[in-house]
């Protein structure tokens, strides 16, 4: 049985252009007629126009944050991102260094300063800074002639 | 289980597993949006509808039963019917407020981006004046791609019925529409 132009117009208005979405008993008519002459084409044109306009036009992106929002009130918590992973005591071997070091550096000070070469040497420094506060430009200047002098840089350090 | 059936998130739901609910959400979200986007004609509506239907669904997710069928059938019957009572609630807008919202939710841009709202906005001014079932079968035809088989089912009607709503929908948006159609296929013709 061939389908006429007006029957192919009625199945176009009820399973759009695209010819998989026609019942298979159809199908193969469908595609005779349009093989066969330019008035079915015409119509097969349009068809797909008018599909064309509804897909052109279908629905913008939605808000942002919707399903975010949609969540909230349900009361649902979104995962928040989650922390830069890191070990829980990754600085714990550099403190115990820095601590040592500190320690270390405390001992060698106070057996230096009480019994060692350098005893008396905080006197001197302190006294020195003392003295240095109340100096004039001319005290000043000798003190760090002298300081630049060889032979006393190696006592004091 | 990386891709559980929409039945059995609904399982979930019921036991208030909001990531279930999450899951269910980000499947079907934009194909009620489409719903709504078609049914009522902005944006916002859309937006509104989408989280009043799943607001619903959690809410209330003994509502579905899955003996009664798959659950995409009956999301968008509520989806379907959520809109039918919105658009019993509210007047018509008209052609202006239509554009201006399209033209909102596109943003600003060239000429050309002006002329697409434009028809855009005709095209969902002609929509707009199809009757409601006309209007919910041609959007899960086109829109969502169901069959007429599934969208009897979804409009709990024959698939006769839905044959005739969508011959109707279609010859009278052609009739609406057939100078852009017409610009449409000139267009095309001229580019071959």
């Amino acid at each position: 049985m061939s389908m006429t132009e007006q029957e192919f117009a009625k199945l176009l208005d009820i399973h759009g252009s695209d010819a998989a979405n026609w019942p298979d008993e159809v199908r193969a008519e469908m595609h005779r007629l349009c093989f066969q002459g330019a008035p079915a084409q015409e119509l097969l044109e349009h068809a797909r126009a008018f599909d064309a306009l509804m897909s052109a036009t279908s629905a913008p992106p939605a808000r942002a944050g919707l399903q975010a929002d949609i969540l909230a009130a349900a009361g649902i918590a979104t995962s928040a991102p989650p922390p830069v992973a890191r070990p829980a005591n990754d600085n714990a071997p550099r403190r115990w260094l820095v601590g040592g070091m500190l320690a270390a550096s405390l001992a060698l000070g106070i057996w230096l300063g009480g019994f060692g070469p350098l005893a008396g040497l905080g006197d001197t420094i302190l006294g020195a800074s003392v003295r240095t506060a109340s100096l004039d430009d001319d005290g000043l200047a000798e003190i760090l002639d002298l300081a630049s002098e060889p032979e006393g840089q190696g006592d004091i350090l | 289980m990386p891709h559980p059936p929409d039945e059995d998130l609904m399982e979930a739901i019921a036991q208030a597993d909001g990531k279930a609910f999450a899951m269910l959400l980000e499947r079907h979200v934009e194909k009620v949006r489409a719903i709504g986007w078609r049914m009522l004609g902005a944006r916002a509506d859309a937006d509104d509808l989408a989280q009043d239907v799943f607001l619903r669904i959690w809410k209330n997710p003994a509502a579905y039963d899955r003996k009664k069928g798959r659950f995409s059938t009956w999301l968008y019957r509520v989806a379907a019917n959520a809109c039918i009572d919105r658009l019993r609630r509210r007047a018509p807008e008209p052609l202006d407020e239509r554009m201006a919202e399209t033209l909102a939710a596109h943003g600003p841009g060239p000429e050309r981006a002006l002329m697409e709202t434009e028809q855009s906005a005709r095209v969902r001014a002609a929509i707009a004046q199809l009757p409601r079932r006309q209007k919910l079968a041609l959007v899960l035809s086109h829109d969502l791609g169901h069959t007429n088989i599934e969208i009897a089912r979804i409009m709990d009607t024959s698939v006769e019925a839905v044959e005739s709503l969508l011959g109707r929908a279609r010859r009278k948006l052609k009739g609406l529409l057939s100078e852009q159609m017409r610009a449409l296929v000139n267009n095309e013709g001229a580019g071959k």
